[in-house]
């Protein structure tokens, strides 16, 4: 449990209207590697994402970040997990009442000091992702694979140290993968955590995923 | 006067805090003796979480029982002089409510105190993530559950009294105990003057302590921060006297008036509430510092965050101090540049 990267043990999720959709998984998610976490739909792969980025609070089980287990922190410390996690959802989450670039400034809105450095950051990421010319567009105006990019440079954007994204290439055609994986695999040089949730064939045939699981009747199994 | 507003609010202050320390004290006899953190099973997670809760309770009886006791205060000082035939200041409606009165005062402060010790416990717990500490603040919140009984029960004792109560004597209860064989004794023991050396002297020694308990808190231990406590306790004492037999004249303006209550006045510039205010300060600050490097001690893991609390509260503590030392001087040489003469 003392590896740099996120892991889980013994983790269990419970609805509330009963029945266990996560049942005692025990995996790790090391840094410098991209995970794909597989299962069909309903499986619970977006609750072990919001798990893994602090946004559940497990029925019982830990999750473990860098060796600490942060899921048992108090609430004051568990922000400051969430603040090392970039996450896409899968409905996104963008703001309809402010424009791309605002959208994806949003996490460092508690970080100022290095405004300019961000903006730069933030603008540079809607370039790479296609996105550069439609910075001042609400969300509400843009197709739904835009939506899904502008989202991934919101996740990127504190250059955080784990990164989960849950069906991120849902909405993209096979031109824009390549370079969606293209960031996610300079995340991973860098150092970071990358673990996707996909039932997407074309993520599934991707080199840049080192380790695969299935998720499947609450449990999770490695991936030959 | 039982209808009075202020009794109203204080009793719905008392109730609200009651119910939420009801619950907060049946959740932590719950998980006190299962508590285990190694473990994290769904019982244990399920603990922590009550134990958050708790922690936000705790904090809202304290700030309650504050915001009671200070009605309380405002009540006694203030608004029910009206009420009590004979009063004309707090004396008088304290013998109105009885034995019961003097009796919830002191029970309301020594609860807020052991609270207040509580939230630093909890303050510098919230400091780790890991929560070492889960074990003692839970313990020190029950621990002050029979004082608040007790004092919210002397409270519906006192107000009780004062239905049957008659016309009060007011201060004039003071000089006949000042005139008393005890009184006089005292009196002819310890003179003003002498109660004005102890109080305006102690304070430099209190700000030079609460300095160095600022600027270096990890040289301090508990032992010696115990030892302060204790000294500030009877330095308040010996404060409170001196503003009955130094202050107070000059700022009533008469020869001799050992009456604390007056001070709270409207004539007064209820300077009784900064000054008294400013004693209990003191007190909170004296034993969170104690407080704070007892739990360094004893809990290496929360070592750090101790000593920063014992460094906060030595700043308090010199800057409570001085401000006091200012505040009680303050009638007195004024009285002195405006006549060039002192009260004989």
């Amino acid at each position: 449990m003392n590896a740099a990267g996120l892991a889980c043990r013994a983790l269990t999720f419970e609805r509330s209207t009963g029945g266990r959709l996560l049942d005692g998984i025990e995996a790790a998610f090391p840094c410098g590697r991209a995970c794909l976490i597989t299962g069909a739909t309903g499986a619970g792969k977006s609750t072990l994402l919001h798990l893994l980025a602090g946004l559940l609070g497990p029925t019982s089980g830990e999750v473990w970040a860098d060796g600490q287990p942060v899921s048992r922190w108090s609430a004051p410390h568990r922000e400051r997990w969430r603040q090392m996690v970039g996450i896409v959802f899968q409905h996104l989450h963008l703001l309809n009442d402010v424009t791309l670039l605002e959208n994806v400034l949003l996490p460092c809105v508690p970080r100022p000091e290095r405004w300019p450095a961000v903006l730069g950051e933030a603008r540079q990421l809607l370039e790479r992702l296609g996105l550069g010319a439609l910075e001042e567009v609400t969300p509400a105006r843009l197709s739904g694979g835009e939506r899904q990019r502008a989202a991934l440079a919101r996740a990127l954007i504190g250059q955080p140290r784990f990164l989960l994204l849950d069906e991120p290439s849902a909405f993209q055609d096979d031109g824009r993968i390549e370079g969606v994986l293209g960031l996610l695999e300079e995340a991973t040089g860098q150092g970071g955590c990358v673990v996707v949730c996909s039932h997407d064939p074309r993520l599934a045939a991707a080199d840049l995923f080192q380790s695969r699981y299935r998720l499947a009747h609450g449990r999770l199994e490695r991936c030959p | 006067m039982t209808g009075h507003p202020l009794v109203l609010a204080i009793w719905l202050l008392d109730l609200t805090a009651g119910a939420i320390y009801l619950a907060a004290g049946l959740r932590l006899l719950a998980l006190l003796p299962r508590w285990l953190p190694e473990q994290s099973d769904r019982d244990q997670l399920v603990r922590e979480r009550s134990l958050a809760l708790v922690i936000y309770q705790g904090r809202w009886v304290l700030g309650l029982q504050i915001v009671a006791l200070a009605a309380l205060v405002v009540g006694i000082g203030n608004s029910w002089v009206a009420h009590v035939p004979g009063a004309m200041c707090g004396t008088g409606v304290l013998q109105a409510l009885g034995p019961a009165g003097p009796q919830t005062l002191l029970l309301r402060l020594l609860t807020i105190l052991l609270l207040y010790c509580w939230q630093v416990v909890a303050a510098i717990d919230d400091q780790r993530p890991d929560m070492p500490l889960a074990l003692v603040h839970g313990r020190l919140l029950l621990l002050a559950a029979p004082l608040f009984l007790f004092a919210t029960w002397r409270f519906g004792q006192a107000m009780g009294a004062v239905q049957s109560q008659g016309p009060v004597s007011c201060c004039a209860v003071l000089y006949a105990q000042a005139a008393s064989p005890g009184g006089q004794a005292m009196g002819a023991m310890i003179s003003a003057r002498t109660w004005a050396a102890l109080c305006f002297g102690g304070v430099p020694p209190i700000i030079v302590w609460g300095w160095f308990q600022w600027r270096r808190p990890g040289r301090i231990g508990p032992l010696s921060t115990g030892l302060a406590a204790g000294l500030l306790l009877l330095w308040i004492g010996g404060a409170v006297m001196a503003l009955k037999t130094t202050t107070a004249p000059y700022l009533l303006e008469v020869l001799a008036h050992p009456c604390p209550w007056c001070l709270f006045l409207r004539e007064q510039g209820r300077a009784g509430f900064a000054l008294f205010g400013l004693l209990a300060i003191v007190a909170a600050e004296g034993a969170a510092g104690f407080t704070s490097a007892l739990i360094g001690r004893r809990h290496p893991t929360a070592a750090a965050p101790a000593v920063a609390r014992v460094g906060l509260a030595g700043r308090r503590l010199w800057l409570a101090g001085l401000l006091f030392a200012i505040l009680a001087a303050a009638p007195v040489l004024l009285w002195r540049l405006r006549f060039g003469g002192w009260l004989r």
